[in-house]
């Protein structure tokens, strides 16, 4: 059977869409055109293609402010999906951003390394406002400070509450119990 | 009644003098006041404390307040393995454990390179749409709950009580199925349960359009829903909003049409969009996916093959050193989950990205500006679920 086409029509009212998206690239040759045009625009990027069809490109910390108001205003990655750290232990924190742009189905995964001793990032609320949350989730829960973001506090844990839990050196607080206590007789 | 007449004092003139002297109403200050939403009540859905700034009745700002539902997911996960970590997604959004599950599921099969059986990806696509007119029912009956409207709810819970009963049939459970494996699902579904899942599909087009006698044409409906809680389509791009909500502003995003997984490429339906982006364009929109899902469902059943229902996939699951991202079009938009390996049975990292997490977000936009009592309809119509919002 062949694959079907996108779009579809209009099944509550008859007005055109507001945005037509396109289905996500494919195909050796699309991605490759893809990876192009990105070079194009952000020179000192090199973008990998995985094997399932999303691009992958590393950026400087530095340039993130940049670099992300040029993916969306010249390569049309308007659609953040999520934003999240990783604690890479001593080879620092990693931010990453997973990117798409609808009107061309695009898909790209940003990466940006941070280091351990200095956990900041810009913020790319100006950029992509549904960051604001993933910032504030990632701020609570990895520790990494987002400089720029209007409004940076805990989001999933109490106001308050010490420490970064998604960090790999975050100790428990609570007290050690005994897990298989005997019954009281 | 004939008109009385009315003396007004000093009102021959037809001036109507101020009843208090030197009436202060000109100077008169308002303050805005906070007024706390939540976590405890019956209309949010959860466990979400809303704290919204209000001058009069009008809201001027709505901050929202969770964490209350968090149950340090992604950290658990970080010592289970993959397999153990599939009733856990179970948990995230209750009211859509399948799609869930499928979403975990793929990543880890996309990430190994894994064929899954055909009749394995028939029977997923069977439960992710039974699934979806499930979440949908009970979004549907509890939307009009909020609104007032009782008997809906009712009604769409008796046909969810059909969906509850197919899906405890096969996997042994209402809400938390433990259904999806990787490389397939735990059990076969056999032909008198297909049977069960069509004469059920027989008689919900009538249901449904029972519902929309008893909701969608109601004036009350209509006022309380029409052009409240609006959001154009940039908005809703730029917050990152997926399913039901991004396709109400005239964005017809669906990942089955414009990511496909499963057998979606395969099978013939529309997307359901709207373009006012106001609550009654959600409510339209979900309620005609329900009506796309019932001929996906009568499709995926039509085509079911025989064969396999749980592929080969190695016992000890360990997934190539990289990170991974897969996604599924749940009922409540793009479920997300993201693994980072460092080639362990264990991920090194897990993210879930929850719709209804980015969703809530939205919730000043669409708010302000609005009455305080028109809280109750927005919320509702972003259909969020705690569970998933806080993990």
């Amino acid at each position: 059977m062949s694959p079907r086409q996108t779009g579809g029509t209009p099944v509550v009212n008859a007005k055109a869409p507001a945005l037509v998206p396109a289905p996500a690239v494919t195909g050796e040759d699309a991605l490759i055109e893809s990876a192009e045009r990105l070079r194009q625009e952000l020179p000192k990027l090199d973008p990998k293609i995985r094997p399932d069809g999303w691009l992958e490109v590393s950026v400087p910390r530095e340039s993130l402010g940049e670099v992300s108001r040029l993916l969306r205003d010249r390569l049309g990655y308007d659609y953040l999906l999520l934003l999240t750290g990783v604690d890479w232990k001593e080879k620092g924190f990693q931010i990453v951003l997973h990117l798409a742009g609808l009107a061309r189905g695009e898909r790209l995964v940003v990466t940006v390394d941070v280091p351990r001793e200095d956990p900041r990032c810009p913020s790319v609320v100006s950029v992509w406002p549904t960051a604001n949350w993933h910032e504030r989730e990632t701020w609570d829960l990895v520790g990494i400070r987002f400089e720029g973001h209007p409004d940076l506090r805990r989001i999933l844990m109490k106001e308050g509450w010490e420490g970064h839990p998604l960090r790999k050196d975050y100790e428990d607080p609570r007290p050690p119990r005994d897990r298989f206590p005997k019954p009281q007789r | 009644m004939p008109d009385t007449e009315v003396s007004v004092p000093g009102g021959a003139q037809g001036q109507v003098p101020s009843l208090i002297e030197d009436s202060p109403t000109q100077d008169l200050r308002t303050e805005e006041m906070m007024v706390n939403m939540g976590p405890q009540h019956p209309s949010t859905h959860g466990v979400l404390r809303a704290v919204v700034t209000i001058d009069g009745e009008r809201v001027v700002d709505v901050d929202s307040d969770v964490g209350y539902l968090h149950r340090c997911f992604e950290k658990i996960s970080e010592k289970l393995t993959y397999q153990q970590i599939i009733p856990y997604t179970d948990r995230t959004d209750y009211l859509a454990g399948m799609t869930n599950e499928l979403a975990l599921v793929l990543t880890v099969e996309k990430a190994l390179g894994l064929e899954v059986p055909r009749r394995a990806q028939f029977i997923r696509t069977v439960m992710s749409e039974l699934q979806r007119i499930h979440s949908h029912l009970i979004w549907f009956g509890t939307f009009g709950l909020d609104l007032g409207a009782t008997t809906p709810f009712l009604y769409a819970f008796r046909d969810r009580e059909t969906i509850s009963d197919l899906f405890e049939e096969v996997t042994g459970a209402r809400m938390m199925y433990n259904y999806m494996r990787v490389g397939g699902v735990r059990n076969d579904i056999t032909a008198p349960w297909v049977k069960r899942v069509r004469d059920f599909l027989k008689q919900f087009p009538a249901a449904l359009r029972e519902y929309d006698d008893l909701l969608t044409g109601n004036p009350i409906l209509k006022a309380r829903t029409r052009g409240v809680g609006k959001i154009d389509a940039q908005t809703a791009v730029a917050y990152g909003a997926s399913g039901p909500v991004l396709r109400a502003s005239g964005v017809p995003y669906d990942l089955r049409k414009h990511d496909p997984y499963l057998v979606y490429d395969e099978m013939d339906f529309d997307v359901a969009w709207a373009s006012e982006g106001d609550v009654l364009a959600r409510y339209q929109v979900r309620l005609e996916e329900i009506r796309q899902s019932i001929r996906i469902l009568e499709q995926a059943l039509e085509g079911l093959p025989e064969g396999e229902f749980l592929g080969k996939a190695p016992r000890i699951v360990k997934l190539p050193p990289g990170h991974y991202y897969g996604r599924v079009e749940g009922p409540r938009g793009e479920v997300g989950c993201y693994i980072v390996s460092d080639g362990d049975r264990k991920p090194y990292r897990l993210h879930w990205r929850a719709p209804s997490f980015v969703h809530l977000q939205l919730l000043p936009a669409m708010a302000k500006g609005h009455l305080m009592g028109d809280m109750v309809a927005i919320i509702g119509s972003i259909d969020i679920v705690m569970g998933e919002v806080d993990r």
